[in-house]
């Protein structure tokens, strides 16, 4: 199926706001990150651990979710298709390990989750002992950029999925 | 007479090259895990969150 002109202009307005406002996201989220890791001020410790949380959970997240879907139906919807050309598929595996493995339900929000928990009801001392979180966020800015550079590059490449697809296109009809 | 099978093209260079590069990140951030004891995630795995967030370390 592919979409309509409109349609497809409106899917990728909702790509692209979503999956820049996800690297906007995170860049905040490193910008908090930095004040336990560098300040000896308890109090905006303690703040920028809860906004931390709340920029993860509800801006992070949901940006994530919304690009990686948007992504996958804006795909599937043009000419791109999803395995077909190699700088599709690795965005959308590099999209499915940063949001599913890495952000929700592994590594990331639910320690920022007990550790922002922590900082609320902690003293400013344990607040202050608290570990810092800078690697991830600068991790994950460097895997969206690299995303990001990729969709605008579009190298060429077709996996083999994508050669028999033009190879059946191509065949003449008997 | 057959027509030759036509055989797929071989991966672009690029692909391998953004294969190690995620490859060598991935094995950067997990040995920094290993050598800082887990980071964030260490401390939460050694329990140092727990201890804070009922008050064990008073």
């Amino acid at each position: 199926m592919r979409f309509s002109p409109s349609i497809r202009r409106g899917v990728l307005a909702v790509h692209l706001t979503a999956s820049v406002g996800w690297i906007g996201a995170v860049l905040a989220y490193a910008a908090l990150a930095l004040v336990p890791a560098a300040s000896r001020d308890a109090e905006s410790a303690r703040a920028a651990w809860i906004g931390m949380d709340l920029i993860g959970w509800w801006v992070i997240v949901p940006l994530a979710a919304a690009s990686l879907l948007s992504g996958i139906v804006l795909s599937l919807g043009t000419k791109w298709g999803l395995l077909r050309h190699y700088w599709v598929a690795i965005s959308f595996f590099a999209t499915i390990v940063l949001t599913i493995v890495l952000i929700v339900l592994i590594v990331h929000m639910p320690t920022v989750d007990r550790l922002a928990q922590t900082a609320r009801d902690a003293s400013l001392d344990e607040v202050l002992a608290l570990p810092a979180d800078l690697l991830h966020p600068l991790v994950g800015l460097a895997a969206l950029l690299g995303i990001l550079v990729l969709n605008i590059i579009k190298p060429r490449g077709l996996t083999r999925r994508g050669w028999r697809a033009a190879q059946r296109a191509a065949a003449p009809v008997r | 007479m057959t027509e030759p099978t036509p055989t797929p093209p071989p991966r672009p260079r690029w692909v391998w090259v953004i294969v190690i590069v995620i490859v060598v990140a991935a094995a950067t951030v997990g040995i920094v895990h290993l050598v800082t004891g887990g980071g964030m995630a260490g401390m939460h795995g050694m329990g140092m969150v727990t201890m804070y967030s009922t008050g064990g370390a008073q």
